[in-house]
């Protein structure tokens, strides 16, 4: 990823300002989390601190190397990925009776899926990043690999089911981008 | 007996049997990549279990949040580690550093 | 003795499952034991801070939350190519 040059930079001032805002409130808010305390000199010292990874955070984000633009909409998905985490520990645990009490040979499985990779923007940057984070958080499966030339996860995953809604839905985004391509299975 | 008093103990329960369940499933399984699964119970559920726990008892105190960050910084932290993990075995195997200890159909 | 730290005993016992893997696996096997040692112990940090009543004990398994993400990673990028 290339980085952009400090005056070349297309963040606008205001935006710089917003950006070091919403890093100050989130380290300020986590500082008072962890020290429990509304002391004056706490307090001081929490703002310092954050002030100086604010600053720190801010100077990333204008040389680039930090394109993440996720979308509010993409929250979402979080009962359905809470609900797939304990579904999939039931999976898990099924896994593990049939290797360990029934003695069964138990063998996970490696799956491509088509996936749309995108650009360099930063909206697509952060669907990557959000789609693997939630693929791996849920226990039967992770991502094992992003094809940017093949357009395509590598997934693994311990007990074959059908594939979850955001893989689904990946795939659905991958085959409009490729509208010519003639449409397979999923493996 | 008040439900606190039952309620506790059932999650701390449930917690400790579902990490030490989760080192059972790293042992057994025959391949890494199958071993990595297992982090994610390990590293979401358990650590949740026994943080909320931890708040049942102390509230939202400075124990009970701590708790609760500990918990969540696992929640982040463990997909993040099972796709470098994995990323790294599948590296190794695609150039042959490793072998790959059982064939796949 | 209470709950929290009989809790803390009980899953010390989940280390030796990691130290066999660690000892007789592969050497990423080892990283996935050692990854599951490091979130066991994150866990018996929590239960031996709030068995022995101390807060500041917490910061302890913050601590090491953070540094097991930190140390994981470093290992494998290390364990892509260079080891």
């Amino acid at each position: 990823m290339q980085a952009r040059s400090l005056s070349s930079s297309s963040i606008g001032r205001w935006n710089l300002v917003a950006i070091w805002l919403a890093w100050w409130s989130g380290l300020a808010v986590v500082w008072l989390l962890l020290v429990d305390t509304f002391r004056p000199e706490e307090l001081a010292v929490g703002a310092a601190a954050a002030a100086i990874t604010a600053t720190l955070a801010t100077v990333v984000h204008l040389r680039g190397y930090i394109r993440f633009r996720p979308r509010a909409a993409w929250l979402l998905e979080t009962p359905q990925i809470v609900g797939n985490v304990l579904v999939d520990c039931v999976l898990l645990a099924g896994a593990l009776w049939h290797k360990t009490v029934r003695r069964e040979r138990t063998q996970g499985e490696m799956i491509r899926v088509p996936f749309h990779h995108g650009d360099d923007s930063g909206r697509d940057g952060a669907r990557r990043a959000l789609v693997n984070f939630a693929v791996s958080l849920t226990p039967n499966s992770y991502v094992v690999d992003i094809d940017p030339e093949g357009d395509s996860l590598l997934v693994h995953r311990m007990v074959p089911v059908p594939l979850d809604r955001l893989l689904l839905r990946e795939q659905a985004r991958f085959l409009r981008a490729h509208p010519k391509l003639p449409r397979g299975d999923d493996s | 007996m008040s439900a606190g008093s039952i309620v506790v103990p059932v999650l701390v329960a449930l917690g400790v049997a579902i990490e030490l369940a989760c080192c059972l499933g790293v042992l057994v399984m025959d391949d890494a990549f199958d071993k990595l699964h297992f982090l994610g119970p390990a590293a979401i559920v358990g650590p949740l279990l026994i943080a909320i726990a931890i708040v049942a008892t102390e509230s939202f105190s400075q124990s009970g949040v701590k708790a609760l960050l500990t918990a969540a910084l696992l929640i982040v932290a463990s997909p993040v580690l099972t796709h470098a993990t994995a990323r790294a075995l599948y590296i190794r195997r695609r150039d042959h550093i490793e072998q790959d200890p059982r064939p796949r159909p | 003795m209470n709950l929290w730290l009989i809790a803390a005993t009980v899953l010390l016992f989940g280390l030796v499952p990691c130290a066999v893997v660690m000892l007789r696996g592969s050497i990423v096997e080892a990283l996935v034991g050692l990854q599951m040692a490091g979130v066991l112990q994150t866990v018996v940090l929590l239960l031996l801070a709030q068995g022995f009543h101390r807060p500041p004990f917490f910061d302890l398994s913050l601590v090491l939350a953070l540094l097991m993400l930190a140390g994981g990673l470093v290992f494998a990028r290390m364990l892509e190519r260079w080891v």
